[in-house]
């Protein structure tokens, strides 16, 4: 009982903290030569440490969370381009670091190739096929974004590690 | 997932392969010929062509798209713009003016696009 109420504060925990940066990087402004509405993904580092460390349906409530935020903020369709790639990439997040060797920075890039392809399907099914335009900003900007995603999070895991052991204790 | 490494050899080669493909490919894009004629589609299906060619300054037309959502887009004779849309993020707007063939605007709420195209004939505004 103990362990779930720890768990579930310390889901909460991250979805504060994955809210804030989604906040946070909103007031940054646009990158030049970027697709308009694109952003760095910093949430994805907590959508990723959650899949690897507290587990997929914590991570997949960050993805729910996130898009619900999104649906109340800017609506239906920022809502559904916000949840699509949150829930596709923690699940490939979560099967890579799982169930393969990969190394870090490759699972962070493959997180955010997935939520920008889930984005454009999403962006292709309420337009057309002219979204295809943004295949290849994407494609560079998700190999970017995704190494930075996966360093920071390899930074940040000593810090993070010790905390989860302080509130998930093991056995003795 | 804190013994995993950072990166290895091998994926930062893959890595940079799949950097350079769409870098390539985004210069590509980049160097298209002048648009000569913007279509705007609402739900994938086209609402609008005007010949850019036919302009002699820019022209400001409203179109109404899903969810009660009107937008505004400019036509001239060197691309085509959003200029405003009643949808919450504005994105479309930020887009800025499109100048070449292929290049795209969206504006999700209202679920229209609108797309630059390059030398295909069209001599009049058709609807």
């Amino acid at each position: 009982m103990k362990n779930t109420c720890a768990r579930t504060a310390f889901t909460g925990l991250l979805g504060a903290l994955a809210l804030a940066l989604s906040f946070l990087e909103s007031l940054l402004p646009p990158l030049p030569m970027l697709p308009p509405g694109a952003k760095l993904g910093l949430s994805n580092i907590v959508s990723m440490y959650a899949a690897g460390s507290v587990g997929l349906p914590c991570a997949l409530f960050l993805a729910v969370l996130k898009g619900g935020f999104a649906f109340l903020g800017r609506g239906a369709a920022a809502g559904a381009m916000s949840l699509s790639g949150g829930v596709l990439s923690t699940l490939v997040m979560w099967a890579l670091l799982k169930k393969t060797n990969i190394s870090l920075m490759p699972i962070g890039v493959g997180g955010a190739l997935t939520h920008n392809a889930a984005q454009l399907a999403v962006a292709r099914a309420m337009t057309s096929q002219a979204v295809v335009f943004y295949i290849p900003a994407l494609l560079v900007f998700g190999v970017l974004t995704g190494l930075l995603t996966g360093l920071v999070l390899k930074l940040s895991l000593p810090p993070l590690q010790k905390l989860t052991k302080k509130i998930f204790p093991p056995p003795t | 997932m804190e013994k995993k490494k950072l990166i290895t050899p091998k994926a930062a080669a893959l890595l940079l392969l799949l950097l350079l493909l769409g870098a390539g490919l985004y210069l590509w894009l980049q160097a298209a010929p002048g648009a000569v004629s913007a279509t705007v589609e609402r739900d994938g299906a086209p609402l609008f062509t005007q010949d850019l060619r036919a302009l002699s300054g820019p022209v400001q037309k409203d179109f109404p798209g899903a969810d009660g959502h009107t937008v505004v887009i400019e036509f001239s004779p060197q691309g085509a713009r959003f200029v405003s849309s009643t949808c919450p993020d504005k994105t479309c707007v930020r887009t800025g003016a499109l100048r070449h063939a292929g290049e795209t605007a969206l504006c999700l709420p209202a679920r229209i696009a609108l797309r630059l195209e390059g030398d295909q004939g069209f001599d009049a505004a058709t609807y």
